[in-house]
């Protein structure tokens, strides 16, 4: 399948901690085509932050381990990747949009010169200070850069895009820094958007304008869009398909209507239900919490907090089975009907 | 108090002493810190009787020893006056470790109440007191020292009360820095809205917080307090002969050097060595007292 | 029986702007203006709004950790809001605060016992047997299991810790509970159980709760009555049912129509899609007339010059919008 941007085959990370090796990812896979918006959603600790980190080739060294799998980016592995190859993919043709845009926007620099900085030199492995120096003087390509940054932030949406280039951050509410942010992972045409929680640090009313815009801009581009979120709803809103994650496993993965209409995986279902909705109905919650990384369940991770547990669940991890067209679950109470295949 | 809480709580405490204990085993420099500092600890407490020569720890001449090279009988030989410098130097880690420990109580005894307030009261009071710490800190202390020592006698007394203050300043400065972050914790506010008093609250919500970064300052300090002690022995201003300090140790050893290496060279990698402990144990304390550090679960 | 526990009247919380090296007062910031609410004695009061609408402000000045700069708080009949430290201790049995965030709320260096203790210390219960008794009551009550008596903070998970919380705000026998937006940090699965626990606990022991949050879906299935507040005003005051079935100021339209759903049949209940426009103006610098005009798309000439009353346009139901007005 050519179309296949970016795919995640049996991801499995560790950290190293006091207590011994936490297995933080247990065989991930994903994929994003070309043009498509998924969505990575889960609880905190659930592993959708690590899986990011992974593909962006962000994971600490020394701490952190790569086990085995592979991370396929246009063909290319990226686990593989020396650091001089990395600079012409990450930021380039793979950009991020981080959820708070104050830490990730650089405070001593304008708005301008971030923009025009990523513009001129993303891709490049090494840019000394001479290197830049000199390049700064180059007028044509600089106002070139700047011309090309202002069309950003107006299509951004951002008010005054002249007059924004020549601020500073913290001039910024954080609406327009966040817009900022989507402007500077944009701006190389990648082609895919990694966004984390874009928005969440907001408020609702601004959260919405955030989302609009990226739905916008991803539909013009033609960019795919993996979106990192807790928040089902939005996660409904801006993906085509989504992934469920629970302790580090993909659980449940389908297309975004599906999964949210007949969730099947018994987590799932407690996280939708947990939901307060407009009608006035909400569910009771999960009891107990996410499991200890470094001894896992043996079987389901999930098994020890799930109203449906049965032997079955302790003796393996259960395999991801399709119970309907592109929707896939991880538990046991599906995996009768897989059998039958 | 009933006795099943207590057996709870004592259990617990044995679990985290444990949990403790493991993380230290895990940082073999901390241990070699720990296992220097007690030597010396041990070698000061214990001196007179671990000294093979406790007499001579005072004044005293034995023309019959005068500059033995480190020998069995004389671990680290004998001084010009034919004392045994071994026996000296554990007399000295007493006075060192004295010192320490009274400096360091002097200095946390002013400096963390007068930085709680600061930093918890704020405004005037603490303009008034971050400045007035501002100009000791701008004094250098060996400085200070001298001036104390020149106006005074040259003492111990002297020395002690010189670095003593020199170094409150600095505990005002860490204790103020702490307090004005943990201030703005909801746990603060809580206390307040309890109707909590305001000293009340200081004491008990936001030194506890402060506890660890006091104690890896004060066991960092103690090996400078040292330092600064043995330079101030040495330029003459702190304890005179004979009395064994490891600074006037060295003063008195450093004309017969080279030939005579072991009069100064001992006293000074004694020096070395408890600094060093110290110093190890510090950062090994920084990292165990870590309150966040032991939530490796994720 | 709907009697008034919490009365508030004309309250402002005004905090000055300064400059320059001499701190003279260049402008005013009016984070909360003018409120009245009413609390009625168990039930759960909402109140609405985004960053910067005054919401925790007038939390915190109920709570009186501000003395308000204008206005009366009758709490049970009584003014407290010029009371002093002393003549109000005894008002602070009486009204609790859980807070937003369970890491910041519980000193790390206590332990669970401590913590949960501390109200009682302060309030002069001189008996450790009584104290330590109390605490595992309030431990049982907030479904946390006895050996957690001795743990510290870092050792639980973000939900038990807000238990510890609540448990520490309960510790007194309140009869108003200020949340301050419990469970924005927890995950949605741990909220459903926290809301499910303070729920039990309204019921069991009569509780009256102030509920401050941005999540209007959580506001449909907790509060009895919903306040929203935009800019240090309070603009539509109706019962939570009555809010979402029929919103009548334009931010209250708006705000519902953006909240992102999870459901099909949620859908159908939010109002059509009024994306607001801009953001809300920083509070030191109000619009003239309705603070909402600049973002309203229903503004009228009269909105700019005209702050609007607080009508009451259906039982029990109050907006503040020249809409709604005699004048229309």
């Amino acid at each position: 399948m050519s179309d296949v941007l970016l795919e995640v085959q049996d991801l499995n990370v560790s950290f190293q901690t006091f207590d011994g090796e936490a297995r933080v990812l247990n065989g991930v896979n994903l994929s994003v085509r070309r043009g498509e918006a998924v969505a990575i959603v889960g609880e905190s600790g659930c592993g959708k932050t690590v899986t990011v980190k992974a593909i962006m080739g962000l994971l600490p060294e020394g701490s952190s381990r790569i086990g085995s799998g592979r991370i396929r980016f246009k063909g290319d592995d990226l686990l593989g990747l020396r650091s001089s190859d990395w600079s012409r993919i990450r930021g380039h043709q793979i950009s991020m949009v981080f959820q708070d845009p104050m830490t990730h926007l650089n405070p001593v620099f304008s708005v301008g010169d971030q923009l025009t900085d990523v513009l001129l030199w993303s891709g490049q492995q090494r840019v000394g200070l001479v290197r830049w120096l000199l390049g700064s003087l180059q007028r044509g390509k600089r106002n070139e850069a700047r011309k090309r940054a202002a069309e950003w932030l107006q299509r951004v949406r951002l008010p005054d895009p002249e007059g924004a280039l020549a601020r500073y951050p913290v001039e910024l509410s954080g609406g327009m820094r966040q817009r900022v942010l989507i402007a500077l992972g944009l701006i190389t045409e990648p082609d895919l958007l990694i966004a984390d929680e874009p928005g969440t640090a907001l408020d609702v009313s601004i959260q919405d304008q955030i989302l609009e815009l990226l739905e916008d801009l991803v539909a013009t581009q033609g960019t795919s869009l993996l979106f990192i979120t807790h928040n089902l709803g939005v996660a409904r809103r801006i993906s085509q398909r989504i992934y469920v994650m629970y302790a580090g496993e993909v659980v449940e993965t389908g297309s975004t209507q599906e999964v949210f209409d007949h969730p099947r995986h018994p987590y799932t279902q407690g996280l939708l239900a947990s939901i307060p909705k407009l009608t006035g109905e909400m569910g009771e919650g999960i009891a107990g919490r996410i499991p200890n990384f470094v001894a896992p369940p043996p079987g389901c991770r999930f098994a020890p907090r799930c109203p449906f547990h049965t032997d079955q669940c302790d003796v393996q991890q259960p395999p991801l089975v399709e119970v309907a067209p592109g929707h896939q679950v991880a538990c046991t109470l599906y995996e009768e009907g897989a059998s039958g295949q | 108090m009933s006795t099943a809480s207590r057996t709870d709580l004592s259990s617990v405490r044995n679990e985290e002493l444990r949990r403790g204990w493991t993380r230290l085993k895990r940082s073999p420099l901390s241990i070699v810190g720990l296992v220097i500092v007690a030597l010396v600890v041990l070698a000061a407490v214990f001196a007179p009787v671990l000294a093979p020569y406790p007499q001579d720890a005072g004044p005293g001449v034995h023309f019959d020893r005068v500059h033995k090279p480190p020998s069995l009988a004389h671990l680290f030989g004998t001084d010009d006056v034919g004392r045994d410098i071994f026996s000296r130097s554990l007399f000295g880690a007493r006075l060192s470790l004295g010192l320490g420990m009274i400096v360091l109580a002097i200095g946390m005894g002013i400096g963390i109440p007068l930085g709680l307030i600061a930093g918890y009261w704020g405004r005037g009071v603490a303009t008034l007191i971050m400045r007035t710490a501002d100009i000791f800190l701008a004094i250098p202390s060996l400085v200070l020292a001298l001036a104390v020592a020149a106006a005074f006698k040259p003492t111990l007394t002297t020395t002690m009360i010189a670095i003593s203050f020199s170094w409150w300043p600095w505990f005002t400065r860490l204790v103020y820095g702490e307090a004005l972050r943990i201030k703005e914790n909801q746990f603060v506010e809580s206390s307040r809205g309890l109707g909590a008093s305001s000293w009340r609250t200081a004491y008990h919500e936001i030194l506890p917080n402060l506890i660890s970064p006091i104690i890896v300052k004060a066991t960092l300090d103690m090996g400078f307090v040292i330092m600064m002690d043995a330079s101030l022995s040495f330029l003459g201003l702190g304890a005179q002969p004979p009395t064994p300090a490891w600074g006037t140790m060295i003063a008195e050893g450093r004309q017969y050097l080279p030939t005579i290496w072991w009069q100064a060279t001992m006293p000074g990698l004694m020096i070395l060595v408890t600094v060093m402990g110290f110093n190890l144990l510090g950062d090994g304390f920084r990292d165990l007292l870590d309150v966040h550090a032991d939530i490796g679960e994720g | 029986m709907s009697e008034v526990i919490l009365r508030t009247d004309g309250v402002k919380m005004h905090f000055p702007v300064t400059a320059g090296i001499f701190k003279h007062q260049v402008g005013v910031v009016k984070a909360v203006d003018d409120i009245g609410v009413e609390l009625k004695r168990n039930e759960t009061f909402a109140l609405v709004g985004e960053s910067g609408s005054g919401k925790t402000t007038l939390a915190k000045a109920i709570f009186r950790l501000y003395k308000p700069t204008a206005g009366h708080i009758w709490f049970e009949g009584t003014d407290i809001s010029g009371l002093d430290d002393l003549k109000l201790k005894p008002f602070r049995r009486q009204i609790q605060m859980v807070y937003q965030d369970p890491t910041s709320s519980l000193n790390p260096r206590k332990r669970l016992k401590e913590i949960i203790e501390e109200p009682l210390i302060v309030h002069g219960f001189r008996n450790p047997d009584q104290r330590l008794r109390r605490v595992r009551e309030l431990l049982e009550m907030v479904e946390l299991p006895p050996e957690f008596l001795w743990r510290y903070p870092h050792n639980l998970s973000g939900g038990q810790r807000q238990r510890v919380g609540v448990a520490r705000a309960l510790a007194l026998q309140p009869k108003l509970l200020i949340l301050d937006e419990p469970t924005s940090a927890l995950d949605v699965s741990v909220q459903a159980k926290i809301i499910g626990l303070l729920r039990k606990l309204q019921k069991e022991l009569g509780l009256t709760y102030l509920f401050i949050t941005h999540d209007l879906s959580l506001v449909r299935n907790f509060a009895d009555r919903v306040g929203v507040m935009y800019l240090g005003h309070l603009v539509e005051v109706a019962p939570a049912a009555e809010l979402y079935t029929n919103p009548r100021h334009p931010y209250t339209r708006a705000l519902l129509s953006t909240i992102p759903t999870v459901h099909a049949s949620e859908q159908d209940m939010l109002p059509e899609r009024t994306p607001l426009k801009g953001e809300i103006p920083s509070p030191a610098y109000q619009p003239s007339g309705c603070p909402f005009h600049p973002r309203c798309p229903l503004a009228m000439p009269q909105c700019i010059v005209e702050m609007p009353q607080m009508d009451a346009v259906a039982p029990a139901v109050q907006v503040r919008c020249h809409l709604y007005g005699d004048s229309v």
